[in-house]
Protein backbone atom coordinates (compact mmCIF):
# COMPACT_ATOMS: atom_id res chain seq x y z
CA UNK A 1 0.00 0.00 0.00
CA UNK A 2 2.59 1.97 0.87
CA UNK A 3 4.60 1.28 -2.07
CA UNK A 4 1.72 1.85 -4.36
CA UNK A 5 1.22 5.76 -2.26
CA UNK A 6 5.55 6.24 -3.04
CA UNK A 7 4.57 5.40 -7.68
CA UNK A 8 1.64 7.63 -7.55
CA UNK A 9 3.28 10.82 -5.74
CA UNK A 10 6.24 9.82 -8.02
CA UNK A 11 4.30 9.82 -11.20
CA UNK A 12 2.66 13.07 -10.07
CA UNK A 13 4.92 14.70 -9.32
CA UNK A 14 6.42 15.58 -13.50
CA UNK A 15 2.89 16.98 -13.96
CA UNK A 16 2.87 19.32 -10.82
CA UNK A 17 6.02 20.46 -12.00
CA UNK A 18 4.99 21.31 -15.30
CA UNK A 19 1.54 23.12 -14.22
CA UNK A 20 3.77 24.88 -11.71
CA UNK A 21 5.76 25.86 -14.91
CA UNK A 22 3.00 27.27 -16.39
CA UNK A 23 1.67 29.07 -13.95
CA UNK A 24 4.97 31.11 -13.05
CA UNK A 25 5.38 31.80 -16.67
CA UNK A 26 1.80 33.24 -16.84
CA UNK A 27 2.91 35.05 -13.74
CA UNK A 28 5.92 36.49 -14.74
CA UNK A 29 4.00 37.98 -18.18
CA UNK A 30 1.03 39.49 -15.96
CA UNK A 31 -1.14 35.92 -17.56
CA UNK A 32 -0.95 37.76 -20.67
CA UNK A 33 -1.49 35.41 -23.30
CA UNK A 34 0.23 36.99 -26.22
CA UNK A 35 2.98 37.48 -24.29
CA UNK A 36 3.19 34.22 -22.35
CA UNK A 37 3.57 32.03 -25.77
CA UNK A 38 5.28 34.26 -28.49
CA UNK A 39 6.11 38.16 -28.19
CA UNK A 40 7.03 38.72 -31.44
CA UNK A 41 6.56 36.96 -34.98
CA UNK A 42 9.54 35.07 -35.71
CA UNK A 43 8.87 34.92 -39.07
CA UNK A 44 8.58 39.00 -39.20
CA UNK A 45 12.28 39.80 -40.58
CA UNK A 46 11.74 36.77 -43.43
CA UNK A 47 8.73 38.55 -44.33
CA UNK A 48 9.64 41.95 -44.09
CA UNK A 49 12.71 41.91 -46.37
CA UNK A 50 10.88 39.64 -48.86
CA UNK A 51 8.53 42.34 -49.03
CA UNK A 52 10.94 44.87 -49.43
CA UNK A 53 12.75 42.95 -52.24
CA UNK A 54 9.37 42.12 -54.03
CA UNK A 55 7.71 45.49 -53.48
CA UNK A 56 10.39 48.19 -53.87
CA UNK A 57 9.78 51.60 -55.10
CA UNK A 58 12.71 51.73 -57.33
CA UNK A 59 14.56 48.53 -59.65
CA UNK A 60 17.05 47.41 -57.64
CA UNK A 61 19.89 47.81 -60.73
CA UNK A 62 19.83 51.49 -62.01
CA UNK A 63 21.90 52.34 -65.01
CA UNK A 64 24.22 54.70 -64.35
CA UNK A 65 26.23 54.65 -67.67
CA UNK A 66 28.22 52.93 -70.54
CA UNK A 67 31.49 52.91 -72.33
CA UNK A 68 32.08 51.08 -75.74
CA UNK A 69 35.38 49.84 -77.77
CA UNK A 70 34.22 48.92 -80.65
CA UNK A 71 37.52 48.28 -82.56
CA UNK A 72 37.87 45.22 -80.01
CA UNK A 73 34.66 44.97 -80.01
CA UNK A 74 33.92 45.06 -76.37
CA UNK A 75 31.32 47.28 -74.17
CA UNK A 76 31.14 48.10 -70.14
CA UNK A 77 27.68 48.84 -68.79
CA UNK A 78 28.05 50.45 -65.66
CA UNK A 79 24.87 50.33 -62.99
CA UNK A 80 24.13 50.60 -59.08
CA UNK A 81 22.98 48.19 -57.09
CA UNK A 82 20.63 49.07 -54.19
CA UNK A 83 19.81 47.13 -51.23
CA UNK A 84 16.64 47.99 -49.44
CA UNK A 85 17.04 45.31 -47.19
CA UNK A 86 18.54 45.60 -43.60
CA UNK A 87 20.84 42.82 -44.76
CA UNK A 88 23.78 42.41 -46.25
CA UNK A 89 23.29 41.34 -50.26
CA UNK A 90 25.15 39.02 -52.29
CA UNK A 91 24.89 39.84 -55.94
CA UNK A 92 25.70 36.48 -57.82
CA UNK A 93 25.02 37.25 -61.28
CA UNK A 94 24.03 39.90 -63.15
CA UNK A 95 24.14 40.01 -66.99
CA UNK A 96 22.44 42.61 -69.54
CA UNK A 97 22.08 41.37 -73.09
CA UNK A 98 20.29 42.25 -76.07
CA UNK A 99 19.57 39.14 -78.14
CA UNK A 100 20.87 39.84 -82.10
CA UNK A 101 21.97 37.50 -85.34
CA UNK A 102 24.68 38.74 -85.40
CA UNK A 103 25.85 38.00 -82.01
CA UNK A 104 24.21 41.11 -80.10
CA UNK A 105 25.80 42.15 -76.76
CA UNK A 106 25.84 40.32 -73.74
CA UNK A 107 27.64 41.92 -70.90
CA UNK A 108 27.87 40.22 -67.22
CA UNK A 109 29.30 41.11 -63.47
CA UNK A 110 32.81 39.91 -63.55
CA UNK A 111 32.69 38.63 -59.81
CA UNK A 112 30.27 38.51 -57.30
CA UNK A 113 29.63 42.32 -55.08
CA UNK A 114 28.19 42.34 -51.41
CA UNK A 115 25.84 45.49 -51.45
CA UNK A 116 25.77 46.42 -47.72
CA UNK A 117 22.24 46.69 -45.66
CA UNK A 118 20.02 49.76 -46.95
CA UNK A 119 23.18 51.19 -49.32
CA UNK A 120 24.00 50.67 -52.77
CA UNK A 121 27.29 49.26 -54.66
CA UNK A 122 28.53 50.70 -58.50
CA UNK A 123 29.05 47.65 -60.31
CA UNK A 124 30.34 47.14 -63.80
CA UNK A 125 29.45 44.72 -66.49
CA UNK A 126 31.76 43.84 -69.74
CA UNK A 127 31.60 41.80 -72.51
CA UNK A 128 30.98 41.22 -76.12
CA UNK A 129 29.14 43.38 -78.27
CA UNK A 130 28.33 43.86 -82.06
CA UNK A 131 28.62 47.48 -83.76
CA UNK A 132 24.98 47.21 -84.56
CA UNK A 133 24.25 46.26 -80.89
CA UNK A 134 26.18 49.40 -78.92
CA UNK A 135 24.55 51.62 -81.33
CA UNK A 136 21.17 50.25 -80.73
CA UNK A 137 21.99 50.42 -76.81
CA UNK A 138 23.02 54.25 -77.14
CA UNK A 139 19.96 55.55 -78.88
CA UNK A 140 18.03 53.86 -76.10
CA UNK A 141 15.35 52.10 -78.10
CA UNK A 142 16.98 48.57 -77.71
CA UNK A 143 15.39 46.57 -75.20
CA UNK A 144 17.70 44.38 -74.04
CA UNK A 145 17.24 41.54 -71.18
CA UNK A 146 18.21 42.12 -67.61
CA UNK A 147 19.01 38.84 -65.42
CA UNK A 148 20.59 39.10 -61.89
CA UNK A 149 20.78 36.55 -58.80
CA UNK A 150 21.14 37.75 -55.26
CA UNK A 151 21.19 36.20 -51.78
CA UNK A 152 20.20 37.17 -48.93
CA UNK A 153 21.60 34.76 -46.00
CA UNK A 154 21.15 32.00 -48.14
CA UNK A 155 17.85 32.80 -49.91
CA UNK A 156 18.14 33.35 -53.49
CA UNK A 157 16.42 36.00 -55.81
CA UNK A 158 16.44 35.28 -59.53
CA UNK A 159 14.80 37.65 -61.87
CA UNK A 160 14.67 38.21 -65.41
CA UNK A 161 12.88 41.16 -67.30
CA UNK A 162 12.79 43.76 -69.90
CA UNK A 163 14.89 46.96 -69.53
CA UNK A 164 15.99 49.39 -71.88
CA UNK A 165 19.64 50.76 -70.43
CA UNK A 166 18.76 53.83 -69.70
CA UNK A 167 21.07 56.39 -68.08
CA UNK A 168 19.38 58.44 -65.70
CA UNK A 169 21.14 62.31 -65.82
CA UNK B 1 25.21 -28.24 -4.48
CA UNK B 2 23.85 -27.14 -7.61
CA UNK B 3 21.09 -25.34 -5.23
CA UNK B 4 23.53 -24.82 -2.68
CA UNK B 5 25.25 -22.47 -4.83
CA UNK B 6 22.36 -20.98 -6.04
CA UNK B 7 21.14 -20.09 -2.64
CA UNK B 8 24.47 -18.42 -1.71
CA UNK B 9 24.92 -16.53 -4.86
CA UNK B 10 21.53 -14.91 -4.51
CA UNK B 11 21.86 -14.67 -0.41
CA UNK B 12 24.95 -12.60 -0.75
CA UNK B 13 24.68 -9.09 -2.50
CA UNK B 14 27.59 -7.53 -4.00
CA UNK B 15 28.23 -4.26 -6.05
CA UNK B 16 27.42 -6.26 -9.24
CA UNK B 17 23.91 -7.10 -8.10
CA UNK B 18 23.22 -3.30 -9.07
CA UNK B 19 21.49 -2.82 -12.23
CA UNK B 20 24.24 -1.78 -14.48
CA UNK B 21 22.20 -1.01 -17.44
CA UNK B 22 20.24 1.16 -15.10
CA UNK B 23 22.88 2.95 -13.31
CA UNK B 24 24.30 3.31 -17.02
CA UNK B 25 21.10 4.80 -18.19
CA UNK B 26 19.86 6.91 -15.39
CA UNK B 27 23.65 9.23 -15.54
CA UNK B 28 22.91 9.05 -19.48
CA UNK B 29 19.00 10.63 -18.25
CA UNK B 30 20.28 13.07 -15.94
CA UNK B 31 22.58 14.07 -18.94
CA UNK B 32 20.19 14.49 -21.74
CA UNK B 33 19.01 17.93 -21.31
CA UNK B 34 22.39 19.66 -21.70
CA UNK B 35 23.52 17.61 -24.79
CA UNK B 36 21.82 20.18 -27.03
CA UNK B 37 19.75 20.66 -29.81
CA UNK B 38 17.84 17.06 -31.42
CA UNK B 39 15.91 18.75 -34.59
CA UNK B 40 17.28 21.87 -36.22
CA UNK B 41 14.88 23.46 -39.22
CA UNK B 42 16.61 25.67 -40.96
CA UNK B 43 15.42 28.36 -43.63
CA UNK B 44 18.28 29.84 -45.91
CA UNK B 45 21.68 30.33 -44.76
CA UNK B 46 21.20 31.42 -40.73
CA UNK B 47 17.77 33.58 -42.89
CA UNK B 48 15.71 31.62 -40.23
CA UNK B 49 16.06 28.52 -38.31
CA UNK B 50 14.41 26.84 -35.17
CA UNK B 51 16.21 24.26 -32.98
CA UNK B 52 14.01 21.68 -31.30
CA UNK B 53 14.82 19.19 -28.51
CA UNK B 54 12.31 18.08 -25.39
CA UNK B 55 14.56 20.68 -23.21
CA UNK B 56 15.32 23.17 -24.84
CA UNK B 57 13.66 25.79 -28.14
CA UNK B 58 15.47 28.01 -30.07
CA UNK B 59 14.33 30.41 -32.73
CA UNK B 60 16.43 32.59 -34.69
CA UNK B 61 15.41 34.62 -37.40
CA UNK B 62 17.69 37.54 -39.40
CA UNK B 63 20.51 36.98 -36.55
CA UNK B 64 17.65 37.63 -34.24
CA UNK B 65 16.43 35.46 -31.34
CA UNK B 66 12.95 34.86 -30.28
CA UNK B 67 11.74 33.34 -27.01
CA UNK B 68 8.51 31.66 -25.73
CA UNK B 69 8.11 32.11 -22.28
CA UNK B 70 5.68 29.44 -21.90
CA UNK B 71 7.70 26.85 -23.83
CA UNK B 72 10.88 27.69 -22.12
CA UNK B 73 8.24 26.93 -18.96
CA UNK B 74 7.48 23.75 -20.51
CA UNK B 75 11.15 23.09 -21.54
CA UNK B 76 12.22 23.59 -17.62
CA UNK B 77 9.73 21.18 -16.55
CA UNK B 78 10.69 18.76 -18.84
CA UNK B 79 14.15 18.89 -17.89
CA UNK B 80 13.41 19.05 -14.10
CA UNK B 81 11.19 15.27 -14.87
CA UNK B 82 13.96 13.72 -16.51
CA UNK B 83 16.82 14.26 -14.25
CA UNK B 84 14.43 13.04 -11.79
CA UNK B 85 13.39 9.87 -13.25
CA UNK B 86 17.29 9.76 -14.47
CA UNK B 87 17.53 9.99 -10.52
CA UNK B 88 15.20 7.41 -9.79
CA UNK B 89 16.52 5.01 -12.18
CA UNK B 90 20.13 5.57 -10.40
CA UNK B 91 18.75 4.92 -7.39
CA UNK B 92 16.64 1.86 -7.93
CA UNK B 93 19.70 0.15 -9.77
CA UNK B 94 21.77 0.85 -6.47
CA UNK B 95 18.90 -0.22 -4.08
CA UNK B 96 18.80 -3.30 -6.33
CA UNK B 97 22.20 -4.66 -4.58
CA UNK B 98 20.34 -4.60 -0.64
CA UNK B 99 17.83 -7.53 -0.64
CA UNK B 100 16.14 -4.79 2.09
CA UNK B 101 15.16 -2.57 -0.60
CA UNK B 102 14.66 -4.89 -3.35
CA UNK B 103 10.93 -4.31 -4.16
CA UNK B 104 11.62 -0.57 -3.79
CA UNK B 105 13.98 -1.04 -6.15
CA UNK B 106 11.99 -2.50 -8.60
CA UNK B 107 8.94 -0.25 -8.57
CA UNK B 108 11.70 2.61 -9.00
CA UNK B 109 13.80 1.17 -11.83
CA UNK B 110 9.82 0.10 -13.42
CA UNK B 111 8.69 3.57 -12.94
CA UNK B 112 11.61 5.34 -15.41
CA UNK B 113 12.74 2.56 -17.13
CA UNK B 114 10.30 3.50 -20.45
CA UNK B 115 10.18 7.02 -19.41
CA UNK B 116 13.09 7.96 -22.29
CA UNK B 117 11.25 5.65 -24.82
CA UNK B 118 8.03 7.64 -24.03
CA UNK B 119 9.94 10.63 -24.42
CA UNK B 120 11.34 9.77 -27.93
CA UNK B 121 8.33 9.00 -29.47
CA UNK B 122 6.71 11.59 -28.11
CA UNK B 123 9.07 13.83 -29.27
CA UNK B 124 9.01 12.17 -33.00
CA UNK B 125 5.16 12.54 -33.05
CA UNK B 126 5.65 16.21 -32.24
CA UNK B 127 7.82 16.89 -34.88
CA UNK B 128 5.89 15.28 -37.87
CA UNK B 129 3.22 17.39 -36.94
CA UNK B 130 5.20 20.19 -36.50
CA UNK B 131 6.47 19.45 -40.15
CA UNK B 132 3.20 19.52 -41.41
CA UNK B 133 2.64 23.08 -39.48
CA UNK B 134 5.53 24.09 -40.77
CA UNK B 135 4.32 23.37 -44.78
CA UNK B 136 0.86 24.41 -44.24
CA UNK B 137 2.41 28.30 -42.78
CA UNK B 138 4.37 28.07 -45.92
CA UNK B 139 1.56 27.14 -47.89
CA UNK B 140 -0.23 29.64 -46.92
CA UNK B 141 2.38 32.15 -47.56
CA UNK B 142 2.45 31.22 -51.21
CA UNK B 143 5.99 29.34 -50.63
CA UNK B 144 5.07 25.95 -52.93
CA UNK B 145 6.95 23.44 -51.00
CA UNK B 146 6.70 19.57 -50.22
CA UNK B 147 8.67 19.47 -46.85
CA UNK B 148 10.57 15.92 -45.92
CA UNK B 149 9.39 14.22 -43.29
CA UNK B 150 11.94 14.86 -40.29
CA UNK B 151 14.78 15.31 -42.08
CA UNK B 152 15.93 16.13 -45.43
CA UNK B 153 16.37 19.14 -47.79
CA UNK B 154 14.29 20.89 -50.39
CA UNK B 155 13.64 24.26 -51.60
CA UNK B 156 10.76 26.48 -51.29
CA UNK B 157 9.80 29.13 -54.09
CA UNK B 158 7.56 31.55 -54.15
CA UNK B 159 7.16 33.76 -57.74
CA UNK B 160 5.85 37.72 -57.26
CA UNK B 161 6.34 40.45 -59.98
CA UNK B 162 8.46 37.46 -62.12
CA UNK B 163 11.04 37.84 -59.44
CA UNK B 164 11.51 34.22 -58.24
CA UNK B 165 12.66 33.65 -54.57
CA UNK B 166 14.05 30.46 -53.65
CA UNK B 167 14.58 29.29 -50.30
CA UNK B 168 16.75 26.32 -49.21
CA UNK B 169 14.83 24.51 -45.99
CA UNK B 170 17.18 21.51 -44.65
CA UNK B 171 15.52 19.35 -41.73
CA UNK B 172 17.90 17.58 -39.66
CA UNK B 173 17.75 15.31 -36.75
CA UNK B 174 21.13 16.50 -34.39
CA UNK B 175 23.68 13.73 -32.85
CA UNK B 176 21.76 14.50 -29.46
CA UNK B 177 18.68 12.45 -30.49
CA UNK B 178 20.88 9.56 -31.60
CA UNK B 179 21.93 9.63 -27.82
CA UNK B 180 18.58 9.77 -26.62
CA UNK B 181 17.92 6.82 -28.66
CA UNK B 182 20.81 5.04 -27.45
CA UNK B 183 20.04 6.01 -24.10
CA UNK B 184 16.55 4.98 -24.13
CA UNK B 185 16.98 1.56 -25.49
CA UNK B 186 19.82 0.99 -22.62
CA UNK B 187 17.28 2.30 -20.12
CA UNK B 188 14.09 -0.04 -21.85
CA UNK B 189 17.27 -2.79 -21.96
CA UNK B 190 17.54 -1.98 -17.59
CA UNK B 191 13.88 -3.05 -17.27
CA UNK B 192 14.30 -6.05 -18.60
CA UNK B 193 17.42 -7.08 -16.68
CA UNK B 194 15.77 -5.81 -13.52
CA UNK B 195 13.08 -8.47 -13.97
CA UNK B 196 15.59 -11.10 -15.14
CA UNK B 197 17.59 -10.88 -11.83
CA UNK B 198 14.34 -11.35 -10.09
CA UNK B 199 13.82 -14.92 -11.00
CA UNK B 200 16.63 -15.31 -9.05
CA UNK B 201 14.91 -14.23 -6.02
CA UNK B 202 12.16 -16.50 -6.48
CA UNK B 203 15.06 -19.59 -6.29
CA UNK B 204 15.94 -17.45 -3.23
CA UNK B 205 13.02 -17.48 -1.69
CA UNK B 206 11.93 -21.33 -2.36
CA UNK B 207 16.01 -22.33 -0.33
CA UNK B 208 15.04 -19.62 2.60
CA UNK B 209 12.17 -21.36 2.79
CA UNK B 210 13.60 -24.40 3.99
CA UNK B 211 15.42 -22.73 6.85
CA UNK B 212 18.58 -24.70 6.07
CA UNK B 213 21.35 -23.82 7.81
CA UNK B 214 24.05 -22.74 6.30
CA UNK B 215 27.37 -24.44 6.08
CA UNK B 216 30.98 -23.59 6.01
CA UNK B 217 30.95 -25.32 2.94
CA UNK B 218 28.40 -23.45 1.57
CA UNK B 219 30.56 -20.26 1.60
Amino acid sequence: MENSRIGTVIMVLPLLILVLALVIALYNTGFDMEAVTLPENPTGPLNETLTSLLQADRPLVTASGMESDLTAGTVTLKAGVENPTAYPMTVGYLEYRIPGEDGGLTASLAAPVTVPPMGSVAVELTGPATVDAVIKLKSGSAEGILSFEIDIMGIRIETEMARTWKVRS
Amino acid sequence: MEGAVMTDSAKEWTASDCNIPGLVAGICLIALPFLGYWWSVRFGDGAFAVEVSPFTLGMYGFGKEFFSPILTAVNTAVIISIVFFGALLVVGSVLRCSRQYRQQSDQLVGIAAKKPLWLVAFFIISIVISGFGIEYSLRESGIAVNLPVIAGDVVGSITASGITVQIPISLSLNTAFWYAVVFAIIAVYAGIYQKRRYNGLHVDKAEMDTDEPEGPEHT
